[in-house]
């Protein structure tokens, strides 16, 4: 395996997947490893778990994460970049042609549809969320403590978001 | 202090604190730019979102890209699009060097404990897009026909953006003249 073969791979799963997310997990999963054997599926699994501890986009750290065991610190920015760049030059160029007709009335037409349906899109998605994850009592009481200083007394999301992992990670210290 | 330091500071936080991805790091992004820095208006960082869910790539780094250009050009959008990865980066790149083996049961834990807090991030920014897309009955009626679509028939977001686009393009040709 080449490196470039390895930017490759992750430059057409970048250009392929609308809004990122986890959908790219499973597209990564079938090149790297059910398709060319570059990696055995148990350390593609422990490749995820690393890539999921940190902040940053999975898709992102996940390539990096793959980057860096097979090619070292080549692979690891090589591979990064392969995942940034479809959305760097799509929406460049998309920014481009848009701020010049943002306020034409087609535009501003068809935003007055869309907006309300990005709305439904996130309910939509916290629905199908909520349903998935097992909520005991603590963890319901905590989202509902979070999302009330988030929400009614709008605290910087930067200190609940350091406040929650530190009470986190001293959890799962003193568990183990 | 100049526009691209100021990106510079901005897109490194959010990169930092980009917890649990996609949904979950809209409220950080909307607290820092629109609400701290107000460089976008709600409207106009609703559209930027609309945007950079139909666009390859991860939200935040298509925002990022997006807000970067539009405060400072081509640069600013290559400045802020870097920023915003460089913490994930490192921190990725720097474990993959001295970890080799992560229990796994630890990670679950962890990610499992970290679900109220991203629910959280995802509740406060689906409110404020709610509260701000949301201003007239036409606009309540797409938002129901929306969530109708995705709830009842599986519409994927591509094809429910694509209706409501029409749709809102039709109402305001005819109402908002």
């Amino acid at each position: 395996m080449e490196i470039w073969d390895l930017f490759l791979v992750f430059l057409k799963i970048g250009w392929l997947t609308l809004g990122g997310g986890y959908v790219m997990v499973p597209l990564f999963m079938e090149e790297i490893v059910k398709k060319r054997n570059w990696m055995e599926e148990e350390e593609f699994m422990k490749t995820l778990t690393l890539a999921q501890l940190f902040p940053g986009p999975i898709a992102f750290n996940l390539a990096v994460a793959v980057g860096y065991r097979l090619k070292r610190t080549k692979g690891a920015i090589l591979c990064g970049l392969a995942v940034v760049l479809p959305s760097f030059i799509s929406i460049l160029m998309i920014a481009m042609f848009f701020l010049s007709i943002e306020k034409t009335r087609i535009i501003q037409g068809i935003f007055y549809g869309l907006r309300p349906a990005i709305a439904a899109a996130m309910v939509l998605a916290i629905y199908e969320l909520f349903k998935k994850r097992k909520w005991t009592l603590v963890r319901l009481f905590s989202f509902f403590l979070l999302s009330f200083g988030l929400i009614i007394l709008k605290i910087n999301p930067v200190y609940v978001i350091l406040l929650s992992l530190g009470v986190i990670i001293l959890w799962v210290f003193c568990r183990h | 202090m100049g526009i691209l330091q100021a990106l510079v500071r901005v897109f490194f936080t959010i990169g930092l604190f980009g917890f649990g991805g996609g949904y979950s790091i809209i409220a950080l992004i909307r607290h820092l730019v629109v609400v701290e820095e107000k460089w976008l208006t709600d409207l106009q960082f609703i559209d930027i979102l609309a945007i950079s869910q139909v666009t390859p790539g991860p939200i935040a780094i298509n925002a990022a890209t997006f807000i970067g250009y539009k405060m400072a050009g081509i640069i600013g959008g290559l400045i802020a699009t870097l920023f915003s990865v460089i913490a994930p980066f490192l921190l990725v790149y720097l474990t993959s060097i001295f970890i080799h083996n992560i229990g796994k049961e630890k990670v679950d834990l962890y990610l499992s404990l970290l679900t109220p807090l991203t629910f959280a991030l995802i509740l406060s920014g689906t409110y404020s897009i709610l509260k701000e897309s949301i201003l007239d009955l036409p606009e309540f009626l797409i938002f129901l026909f929306a969530l109708f679509l995705g709830y009842r028939y599986k519409w994927s977001l591509t094809r429910i953006f694509l209706v409501s686009g029409i749709i809102g393009l039709g109402i305001y040709l005819i109402v908002k003249t």
